[in-house]
Parts: structure tokens; sequence; C-alpha cells
């Protein structure tokens, strides 16, 4: 991994801005949530005190509350807002949200119109029985179901009451019957039962001991309204969570139309899951919910349920005893205003720490590159200090920081200073080494001359002496020669010549001093300038010739040409019948490497140093390789042409 | 009377075998091991040909300070440089010290000895009348073989006895190309082509600083040089 990647990958803890900001506006959010929460509970509190004075004009009496009774045959008297027709249908009774509740295997529904109760009865998948018997709580009013269409109730089995009238129709689905009943009949109670033809009571039944009738109670809405606050949302059930008031506007829940999608990450992040509890699952005319168990125990409670969209908060306070509620009040509260008063604080929040994450991210990205630019400069500085022939470049960029880098630029430079000494020592060991040896070889030298000359030079072993000390000689010149050569190299003045005039006059004097080969030279038509220096490039030439006809066998034929390579001469001798040893061939240009097969006359390998020496003195370079199937070896040289204006053709 | 040779050479083995190789052939000889000791024996009388090398014990150069009081006491006393070094060459040169000759230790005696032969030939030569016979003219060239002596329009560029035996060699057969090798066998040394061409650069130079159109020596490449009769402006 990149550097910059690295320093990316740290930036990215910036990230924790913005989250401990999230941490932030949760917290707040919290604790604005309780603060309403108490708020609402408290408002609960004071109403249901507020109420409980007039909670003996609508409080069930206790005998509902017992114990052994079973509430699931209770049941919610609805308003109707309209009479609707009796027909045996119930899409007439006002509102949608009004249909028929399923009670076992029946659907009912019980609503109030004026002094009627109306009640509405189906049982799916079943024949109609013989009657449908409503029971109030001491008298009861039968419904026969003969032929579908009007029915009469019939008060206790005997006297037919014209107040109490149905209808029933078959359907697909079975049978209904819509009834309506004279209130004072039933008292406030209900239960069904299906009856046979012989007046038995079939299994389906609703209520075996009549249910209580529960319903806005006009009372405890004037006690409401005289009461609640204005805006507020408050309701009085009782017990089971029967609403006997409402007041204030209805529950809405909606999404936040102004929530920006920040805000819809941070609902999705923290918001909705605040503390919040399952949505209560209601009848209609019915509250349910943790805080209503609760309050029906005596205990006041608040506590926020998630809605689809948004939450609503709840308060519940018991109006009476402690142990057992006549009523109890609830308050809600939808809490979207809650989170768009915090929103707006946390959208800024988020927005800010995330643009200062982001900047602070950008800033380290900069940072980082160019950290790794100066790394990068170092590191090519540095692999480039070192040059081919062992020279060193000049300093190294960062060496004057202050910063680790710059230490770093220091103690490289210092290595490599440490290595140009070295190199320096081993260039100028040739020579010294050269120079000490000579000394010693003089005196061997003269004093076999000495031998000779006083005439005891009898037996080979003068001359063998002789041969040794020449040889010896030789070695030590040529080990001095390489960085004479140096010398002599970059001494050499410079002019512009045809360097393809030069070779030719070359060519024809290699013919005549290697008889036993053949010389071939191509070049291009135009004359080749060169800013150079003629002499050198006469040596170089010299040094490839003399190697091509060390390795070609005699009658071979040796080829010189001259091309054109883009800002460049190339210059190649190329001759058959050897090729490359394996291995670098850069090797191969420095000095005292041969691969020559060891003959009697010395050799150091020298030629083809000086063939480098010289193209690099040019600005060029030396190459050799194999040529294709093994057909030989071709030695190459690019020489930068003249630049500027050129001398017409000579 | 003998010639007598000094020999100012730290090395004794050296020295002692170079004199025993005068003193055969017949010269006296003094040694010397030190620069101080030599010019105070010099002070009492000067020899007649001083060999000189060039690091002198203690004093890595103390050969040229020796040469240059020399010359500065004797114009014309014949003085040969000794050197392990192929770059004093160039130091001898640039300091245009006047020495006759400089030879590499590689010399070997036969050839050292000849050259002192020609030395003292041409101090017998200069010290008699000029013949006209014996110079040899080439254009503004003229060489006398006798005296050592090469001048150009008249005027003396200076050689050493090695580069005017490479002009000689060049300027007997104009036209003709001389190689290296041959070279080296007329001036009687044992060189590396390197320094044969570095020879004649200095030689051109020496010309050219009398002459600065002189071009009488040719290079031709891959073989040689060769002496261009005429082509002299």
């Amino acid at each position: 991994m990149k550097l910059a990647g690295q320093l990316v990958a740290v930036s990215a803890v910036t990230l924790l801005l913005p989250w401990a900001g999230c941490q932030y506006a949760r917290d707040i959010e919290t604790t604005l949530r309780q603060g309403e929460a108490a708020t609402l509970l408290s408002t609960a509190r004071l109403l249901a005190a507020a109420v409980a004075p007039a909670a003996g004009e609508f409080a069930a009496p206790p005998t509902r509350w017992r114990a052994d009774r079973a509430r699931s045959s209770d049941l919610y008297v609805h308003t109707l807002p309209t009479l609707p027709t009796l027909d045996g249908f119930v899409e007439d009774w006002g509102p949608a949200s009004l249909q028929a509740e399923p009670h076992g295997d029946m659907a009912l529904l019980v609503a109030r119109r004026g002094v009627f109760i109306h009640v509405f009865v189906a049982v799916p998948g079943t024949a109609p029985p013989a009657a449908v018997s409503l029971h109030g709580r001491d008298l009861r009013v039968e419904f026969p179901l003969e032929a579908p269409g009007a029915v009469s109730g019939i008060v206790q089995g005997a006297s037919p009451d014209p107040r109490a009238r149905g209808d029933w129709q078959a359907t697909s689905a079975g049978w209904q019957l819509e009834a309506r009943v004279p209130g004072a009949l039933l008292e406030g109670r209900l239960g069904v039962r299906l009856l046979n033809s012989a007046g038995a009571v079939r299994a389906t039944t609703f209520g075996t001991i009549p249910g209580w009738m529960t319903g806005p109670d006009p009372a405890a809405q004037a006690a409401l309204d005289a009461l609640a606050p204005p805006g507020q949302r408050v309701f009085l059930v009782d017990r089971t969570g029967f609403v006997l008031a409402e007041h204030g506007p209805p529950r809405q829940s909606r999404p936040d139309p102004d929530a920006g999608w920040l805000e819809r990450l941070y609902r999705r992040v923290l918001g909705d899951r605040i503390e919040a509890d399952p949505p209560p699952a209601a009848r209609p005319g019915q509250l349910s919910g943790r805080h209503i168990e609760l309050a029906a125990l005596g205990v006041s409670d608040a506590r926020r349920y998630a809605l689809p969209g948004g939450s609503l908060l709840a308060a519940a306070a018991p109006i009476g005893g402690r142990q057992a509620a006549e009523a109890i009040v609830v308050v809600e509260r939808d809490t979207a205003e809650i989170l768009s008063l915090t929103g707006r604080p946390t959208r800024r929040l988020l927005g800010t720490s995330l643009l200062a994450s982001f900047a602070a991210a950008a800033v380290l990205l900069g940072f980082a590159v160019l950290l790794s630019l100066r790394i990068r400069r170092l590191r090519d500085a540095a692999g480039e200090a070192v040059g081919r022939r062992g020279e060193i470049s000049g300093p190294l960029p960062n060496a004057q920081a202050d910063d680790e880098l710059g230490d770093l630029a220091r103690s490289i430079g210092g290595l490599l200073g440490k290595v140009r000494e070295h190199n320096l020592y081993l260039q100028s060991l040739g020579g010294r080494l050269a120079h000490e040896l000579r000394t010693p070889l003089a005196v061997v030298r003269s004093s076999l001359d000495n031998l000779e000359a006083e005439g005891a030079g009898e037996g080979p072993w003068l001359g063998r002496a002789r041969d040794g000390v020449d040889r010896m000689g030789r070695l030590v010149n040529a080990l001095a020669a390489a960085r004479q050569i140096e010398r002599a190299v970059t001494a050499e003045a410079h002019q512009r010549f045809d360097l393809a005039a030069q070779v030719g006059e070359m060519t024809a004097a290699y013919q005549a001093l290697y008889p036993d080969r053949t010389f071939s030279f191509t070049r291009p038509v135009a004359s080749c300038w060169l800013d150079g220096a003629p002499e050198l490039i006469a040596q170089l030439l010299d040094k490839l010739v003399e190697n091509a006809v060390a390795f070609a066998p005699a009658g071979a034929d040796i080829r010189l040409a001259i091309e054109e390579s883009g800002t460049c001469w190339r210059l190649s001798v190329t001759n058959p019948g050897s090729r490359l040893p394996p291995g670098p061939s850069a090797r191969l240009f420095d000095s005292m490497v041969s691969e020559r097969p060891a003959d009697t006359t010395p050799h150091l390998g020298l030629g083809l140093f000086i063939v480098r020496l010289v193209a690099e003195h040019h600005g060029g370079r030396a190459a050799a390789h194999n040529l294709a199937d093994d057909a030989g070896v071709e030695f190459l040289v690019e020489l930068p042409k003249a630049q500027g204006t050129l001398p017409g053709r000579a | 009377m003998s010639r007598h040779i000094a020999i100012v050479e730290d090395e004794a083995a050296i020295r002692e075998n170079y004199a025993d190789a005068f003193r055969r052939t017949g010269y006296r000889v003094s040694m010397f091991a030190a620069r101080r000791e030599a010019l105070d024996a010099f002070d009492a009388r000067l020899p007649d040909l001083v060999v000189i090398d060039v690091s002198l014990g203690a004093e890595p150069e103390g050969g040229f300070e020796l040469c240059r009081e020399l010359r500065a006491r004797a114009p014309r006393l014949p003085l040969i440089f000794l050197t392990a070094r192929d770059s004093d060459f160039d130091v001898v040169s640039g300091l245009r010290l006047g020495a006759d000759d400089y030879l590499t230790k590689d010399i070997s005696l036969p050839h050292l000895l000849a050259r002192i032969a020609a030395l003292f030939r041409r101090l017998e030569a200069l010290t008699g009348p000029a013949d006209a016979q014996r110079v040899l003219e080439r254009g503004q060239l003229q060489l006398d073989v006798e005296r050592l002596e090469a001048r150009w329009a008249g005027q003396d560029p200076g050689l050493t006895l090695t580069e005017f035996w490479i002009v000689h060699a060049l300027a007997r057969h104009p036209g003709h190309v001389k190689n290296r090798q041959q070279l080296m066998d007329a001036a009687h040394v044992v060189l590396d082509d390197a320094t044969i061409t570095s020879h004649v650069k200095r030689i051109r130079r020496k010309f050219e600083a009398i002459d600065p159109a002189f071009g009488a020596i040719h290079t031709v490449y891959g073989l040689g040089y060769r002496w261009r009769d005429g082509a002299a402006t």
C-alpha cells in the first residue's frame, strides 16, 4: 500500500467526528424526549386529578371489573353519525373504518344511534341458524331467520316488539344479520347465541354471560372538553382501553416532508430506535399498549412507540383508586416535531463535521503526496547517484530538511561519500600500483642488462628472465593505461567532422592492414556530421576492428555500417564466427575484462573499455549482442548527431 | 678525457645498475640520492650530462626542481628525465623545463646508452661548424641530424630527443605512412599506442606554438601518421 493510501486510510479516523456528533445529538434527543415524556406524564396526571371528581358520572360500576368476569366478551359501542338502512349490510354504517370485528368464529359490530343499538352479526362458512338470539342483562331478543330479508325481533321468545327489527342476507361466505334493538332492552350488555330449529343453542356463541358494552360517554366527553388543554390529543378510556371520550386533533402518522437526506440518514442510524416500543395493536375504539396496562393497575406511565413514519409518545394516568383505576387519562403526542426541532442543528453538526472530515482527509492526502514525492525524489536521486562507472553525482535532494527525511538524505549522502572515496581509491589504485611496480621492474631489467653486458648470460635463463620481465612490464603499462586513457579522452578537443568519410577512409586502411579479412562498409548517402574528436573515434574504431579481427576466422567478412537512428548515428562492426559469453554484455566494456581465450600475449581487455569511454565521452553508448542464427557478433556504438546548422556537403 | 655523467636517483639498486653500465661504456659516474646533495656537488663542478629521477625520496617532484635550477646555471647541459609515471610526461611538457629527453624506467640499458651517446654527439656537433649537408629540409622544416636540432621557419620548437626522432622518421619519407611501431623503433623507445599518440599530439602543439597553421603531420586513421610535404603554408 502506497504511503498516500495509508494516510487516507488513517484519515478515515476523522469520520469519528461526525459519529461523535451523532452521539451528541442522540444524547440531546434522549434528554429532550425524556423531558417531553415527563411533561406529558405530568399533564396526564394533572388531567386525571382534574377529571377525577366527575369520574362517578361515567365510570363503570365496580361489578364490571369483578375478577371472575371474562373481559373478552366486552364490546365497544361505536357512535353512528347517520341512521343506516336495515338491509343486512354493514357498509352504510358510516366511516369506512367501521368493520365487523372477529370474536371467536363470529364477526360482530355494535354501534349506537340515538336510543337504538345496532348489531351486525356474521358467521362465515356456516349455514344460517334457525334464529339469532341477542341477550341483554335481563332480556333477550330473538330474530328467527326464515327467508332472507326483513325479520322482526321477539322479546323473551314470546312478544314481538316492533322496535326490534332486523334484516338478514345469505352471502357467498355464509350469512349475516343486521339488527336494531332499543338500548333499554339490553341494558348495556350483549351476548349473541345461535339457535337451531329445536331452540337449542348452537356451539357458536358470543358471551355466554352477556358482556358489557362500552362506548363514548357524553358525561366523560363533557368533562374532558372542559378540562383538556387545547391542541393536545387526550383520551379518556376505561381500564380495558375503550375510549370514553376523545379530545384534540386525530392521530397523524406521516413522514416529515422537510427531511433532507442527512436527516433521513440520521433517523435511519439513530432516531427511530430511541427507546421505542413496538407499536401497540389496537382495535377501533380501543387504545392499547403497555402504558394502558400499567395505568389500569394504578401506575402512571409514559412511553414511546415506533410508528411508521414517526413515533408516538403516550402518557397514561389512572383516575381514582391506587389499586384499580376507574378510568384512565391518556395524553398522546406525535414526536416528529421533536426530531425536526433537533434536526436542523443536527443537520448542521453533521454537515460541518463531515466537511471537516473531508477537509482533514484532503489535507492529509496532500501531505502524503508531498511526502511521497520527497521520498520518491530521494529514492530516484539515490538510485542514480552511482553511475555505471562508479562515479557519484552531486548532492541529494532534501539534505537541508530538518525532519527524518533530511536525516535519511544526509545518511545516504554520507554513505555515498564513502562509496565515492572508495571508488576514487579503486580508480587510482591501478595507476599507483603501476607506478610502484615500475621501480622494482626497472631494477630487475637494468640488472639483467648488466648481466648480459658482462657476458654472464650463459644458458637460456637470462632470456627467460627477460621475457618474464617484459611481460610484467606490459602488464604494468596496461594497468596504468586505463587511467591514462580516461585522462586523454577528456583532454581531447572537439570539432565537427563527417563520420562516414572517416570510417570509409579507415575501412580502406584496415583492408590493407588485414589482407586476409574482407571489409565492407555501408553508409548513408548524406554526410554524417558529428561533433567530436576524430582521433578518439579512430581509436574507438581501431579497437572494434581489432576485436572483430581477433575473433573472426581468416577470410571472414567483417562488416562496418553507419545507420541513422533517431538523433544518433549508429556505428556497427559485425564479425562472423564467434559469440558473446553469457552474462550481461555491459560487463564486456569494463576495463580488465577479457573474454578472449588465454594465449601467450597478455590481454587486459582495455580495447572495449576504450570504446565505451569514447562513446560515453561523446554522449553516446556502446553495446554488443549476438546475431540471429548464431551468425556472429555485432558491436554497436550510438553517437549523437551534430546539432544546429550543418556545413554543406564536402 | 672521458665524459662525466651524474645520476640523481633515490633508488640505490637502479642507481648502481645504471652507474655500472655507464662505467662499462667508459663514462665517469657520480651518484646522488637527493637534490640538495647533487646541487652541492654541482656547485663545485658541473657534469657533462645528468640523469634525473622525477621523484627524489621525500620530494615527489624534486627532479623538476633540480632540473629548473640546473637549467638556470647551465642552459646547454644535457638533461634526461627518468620517471616511473607516464603522467609526468605531460607535467614536464607543461612546465617547459627544457629537458632533452624524458623516458620511463622501462627503457633498456642499451637504449639508454644510445640516447646518451646521441646527446653527446649533439654536444660535439654544436661546438663544430654547421654543415649544410647534414640538414634535412622539408618545406619550412629543417632537421639537423648531427645536432639533433629541429627548426620550423627558422625557430626552434624545443623538441626532446624522442620527439626529434619521431619527426625525423616521418619527415625523411614524406607521404609515407609510418605506423606506431615504426615510430617507436625510430625513437628507440617501448611505448604503448596511447603514449605515441600523445607524443605526436605534443609535437604538433610545439610546432603550432610557432606556426598556428601547422598541419604537416597528418593522421592516417587506422594506420599511423605521415608527413605532408608542402601542405603547410
